[in-house]
């Protein structure tokens, strides 16, 4: 009977063990999942400056509504594919549909960037300049935002596919976590650069 | 009672605590004994001669038996230790925000633009300038029902987590009012014990769990033969200590009612005194009382944590003479609501959530721009003297304060530039801030410490630095410490890495500037000892001095600097009169090398672990130090509530 004793010991130790593993990786979880909404945020101040800066250069580029089309588009687009992506963070279908999103739309600021190096009067307008200086700005933030959320990422797969909690993550649904990263490599310097 | 009596209170509740607990686990262990014992009983009927065993003691002769009692009992008490144990190790690891994420909750970013959740932010941040606490990160709990929690072990862990219901059901004076109630809960030192409570008491709800398991795995034990026999006794023990669990959390709630319920009553007075507005939170409790959802939080961890919420997360609050009030977290409402407000008669209105959640958001959009700021200058509100020579007054306000601290807070708030502010709720810019405070007044200097950050910084950030220069160095100085404080939630966003690097850079920074004031260098102290929690397992400083002698080189160097900081016409005189008085015997003037600023480090580090009484009188000396030559320098306020900071005791603003 000393037998049963010890294996109640043990099967008990094991439970505290596979819990302590579990939360861990709720906690990782948690903490990724939370440096989304900074992200969340930062996208979305850019999402809203997009307009303004489209509305701006309307005045100047009228025969090149082709362009700024583009670029509205590609921005409803990104903000549609992020309120997903905000839903679940790290799931690796709506995090791909985000970055390619952002992708499409970072190659669409370029055009219009390069647009805008054609046309002084656009160049050197207040408003668009302000626009472009805080964009700037804002494209710097998510790409903090980006890093941070990525870094938590990293700790949570890593941890997640490390043993002994290999065994359980699949078992307690902690699947693979994806990073944000932008498809196009171009984007991100050229955005940056800007003028 | 002062803040210092309530810390003082704290830590013997805090024995209370462990004597409640070690008496829980008395009573828990005779009741498994008896469980197991009835259980191998049972066994051996059913069994018969079948149920042979080789160890003595599980034979049932007698109730009593040494050897079995030995067994069950360590047994059960390295069960119940380790289950604690493990969930104070957890807490520690993440502090109030574990608490948070455990529920649900999801951290607000500072710089949400959403309205409601920007009122929010705001109000937190008027109470934590105002009390002189950092200001903590703010949880969103999805939950229809209302109500708030403040959790952490110390004022660097603390986090607030508020339900949706919450910030959509309550106006801005109702929600004031709630957060003005957690606030109360930190300064009085109840959430460090709701987290210790909360740890230990794990343990006993596992003896329940492990009697859960041995139910359900009755049939896997069945099919191995060699087993066979014992299936009935392991049903019949698994059944027993289940009911043993529900003992353990009975007496775990039991203990958890015997510690906090009074405490709300306090939290709930003390909100009012701090609002000054009665009407604020009677009315969030009225709206709690009438409404459907009215405090529930829908988690299944929300029963281990109840004792943390503003109001009975359980169940639908009972209102009137509830039946089970033992039972319940909380007194019942209309106990609260008829102590805040005593024309109260006990019938609540029931309240329409669409309606109410319509005219809060017209109201919050209405406020516009100002949303979140309180209407500064009330008709209650007194300017303030900016003289206050009584330090008996001052010292009684640390840790209790008042309207006016409240409406001067949201008054400095508004006279950070707004740009500046956006900076601030930025963990991106907030950074850049953070290295504009540290950049010296000395053109040579300066050079040095860009061409050094330059090389360890992201150039972005230095770019970002150079954009806010200007506010920051024109900044007046009594705005700088909110202005840090303000910060720290958005920079307790970072990542590990990203947190690493710039705690390289501050300490860049420092070392390149070498006329640093006192003031900057208990700037960047505070901000890494308020940050630090957050990024590593935290350190709960328990209190090993007693005696203000035993701390007398610690307390002349924070003396001696504070007076050097004031140049004051006789500084030795004055030194010595003050350690007179606080430690018995004047101390002569410390020779310059123990002045330096790095020995105010360790001294602070010391004296973060004094009694309460033992800071108090060292407070009381400082406010009389910065007092002494009969005027009020910002700068030296300034500096001594740097100081208290570092001792964690919350000096509010004057």
């Amino acid at each position: 009977m000393e037998v049963l004793v010890i294996v109640l010991a043990v099967i008990l130790s094991l439970i505290i063990w596979v819990v302590a593993i579990y939360n861990r990786l709720v906690k990782l979880k948690n903490r990724f999942q939370n440096a989304f909404s900074q992200i969340d945020v930062q996208l979305r101040r850019r999402y809203d400056l997009i307009p303004n800066l489209v509305e701006t250069a309307k005045g100047y580029l009228k025969h090149e509504q082709d362009t700024l089309q583009k670029v509205i588009e590609a921005r409803n687009h990104a903000l549609s594919a992020m309120k997903k992506a905000s839903q679940n963070p790290g799931d690796g279908k709506l995090m791909q549909a985000l970055s390619g999103a952002e992708g499409v739309l970072g190659g669409a600021m370029i055009n219009l960037n390069a647009l805008t190096e054609a046309y002084p009067d656009l160049k050197a307008d207040q408003t668009m300049q302000q626009l472009t200086e805080e964009l700037t700005s804002t494209e710097n933030r998510v790409s903090f935002a980006r890093q941070a959320y990525n870094d938590e990422v990293m700790f949570y797969n890593t941890q997640r596919e490390t043993f002994p909690d290999i065994l359980f993550s699949a078992m307690f649904g902690f699947h693979l976590a994806e990073l944000f990263e932008v498809t196009n490599p171009e984007v991100k310097e050229a955005v940056r650069v800007n003028f | 009672m002062d803040f210092f009596g309530h810390q003082e209170q704290a830590q013997r509740r805090t024995y209370a605590l462990f004597a409640w607990f070690a008496c829980a686990v008395v009573v828990v262990v005779f009741a498994v004994y008896a469980a197991v014992t009835i259980g191998l009983f049972v066994g051996q009927v059913f069994q018969g001669d079948s149920f042979q065993s080789q160890t003595e003691w599980f034979q049932v002769h007698a109730f009593w038996d040494k050897m079995r009692f030995l067994w069950v009992s360590s047994i059960a008490v390295a069960l119940i230790l380790a289950g604690s144990a493990y969930k104070i190790y957890q807490l520690k690891q993440g502090g109030g925000a574990a608490v948070a994420e455990m529920l649900g909750g999801k951290r607000l970013p500072s710089n949400v633009r959403d309205v409601l959740a920007k009122r929010l932010l705001n109000v937190v941040e008027e109470m934590a300038i105002a009390s002189g606490l950092p200001v903590p990160p703010v949880y969103i709990l999805n939950q229809s029902g209302i109500n708030a929690f403040a959790a952490g072990f110390s004022p660097s862990d603390t986090v607030i987590g508020v339900t949706r219901g919450a910030i959509e059901m309550l106006n801005r004076d109702e929600l004031q009012g709630v957060i003005a109630h957690e606030f109360s809960h930190i300064l009085h030192g109840d959430t460090r014990i709701n987290m210790r409570m909360m740890g230990l008491l794990h343990g006993m709800t596992l003896i329940s769990d492990a009697g859960m398991l041995l139910l359900t795995a009755r049939h896997s034990a069945r099919y191995s033969s060699r087993q066979r026999g014992t299936a009935p006794a392991i049903f019949v023990l698994g059944f027993l200590l289940f009911l043993v669990g529900l003992v353990g959390m009975v007496v775990a709630d039991l203990i958890k009612r015997a510690v906090s319920r009074q405490r709300e009553f306090l939290a709930d007075a003390s909100a009012v005194q701090f609002t000054r507005n009665p009407e604020g939170i009677a009315n969030a409790l009225k709206v709690i009382g009438g409404y459907k959802e009215g405090s529930q939080v829908r988690h299944s961890d929300a029963l281990p944590m109840g004792h943390f919420f503003f109001g009975n997360a359980l169940k639908r609050a009972a209102v009137g003479v509830g039946a089970t009030r033992w039972w319940a977290s909380h007194p019942p409402l209309s106990e609260r609501i008829q102590r805040i407000d005593p024309r109260f008669h006990g019938k609540l209105t029931s309240v329409k959530g669409e309606d109410k959640q319509q005219r809060v958001l017209a109201e919050a959009v209405h406020a516009g721009k100002g949303v979140g700021f309180a209407q500064v200058m009330g008709s209650d509100v007194q300017p303030i003297d900016a003289t206050i020579n009584d330090y008996q007054l001052w010292l009684a306000s640390v840790g209790e304060p008042e309207q006016v601290t409240l409406a001067r807070a949201a008054e400095q708030l508004q006279k950070i530039p707004e740009r500046l502010r956006d900076f601030a709720h930025d963990s991106y810019t907030a950074r850049a801030v953070c290295y504009a405070l540290l950049l010296s007044a000395d053109d040579e200097q300066r050079r040095v410490q860009m061409s050094l950050l330059e090389k360890s910084a992201d150039k972005n950030v230095l770019r970002e630095m150079l954009d806010i220069q200007r506010e920051v160095m024109d900044l007046s100085t009594e705005l700088r410490l909110p202005l840090i404080d303000i910060m720290l939630p958005a920079l307790k966003a970072m990542s590990k890495p990203q947190y690493q690097t710039f705690v390289k850079n501050i300490r860049v920074l420092i070392k390149a500037n070498h006329r640093i004031s006192l003031f900057e260098y208990m700037l960047q102290r505070l901000l890494l000892r308020h940050l630090k929690p957050s990024f590593s397992s935290i350190e709960i400083k328990q209190v090993k001095y007693h005696n203000a002698r035993d701390l007398s080189a610690e307390c002349g160097c924070v003396l001696g600097i504070l007076i050097g900081y004031g140049a004051h016409e006789e500084p030795e005189a004055l030194l010595e009169t003050l350690t007179t008085e606080l430690l018995g015997t004047p101390m002569p003037w410390p020779p310059a090398r123990l002045l330096q600023l790095t020995r105010l480090d360790e001294a602070l580090t010391k004296l973060e672990c004094a009694a309460p009484s033992v800071k108090k009188a060292l407070l009381a000396a400082c406010i009389q130090a910065v007092l002494a030559d009969g005027l009020l320098h910002v700068k030296e306020s300034e500096a001594l509530r740097a100081i208290a900071d570092g001792m964690d005791c919350p000096v509010p603003i004057i």
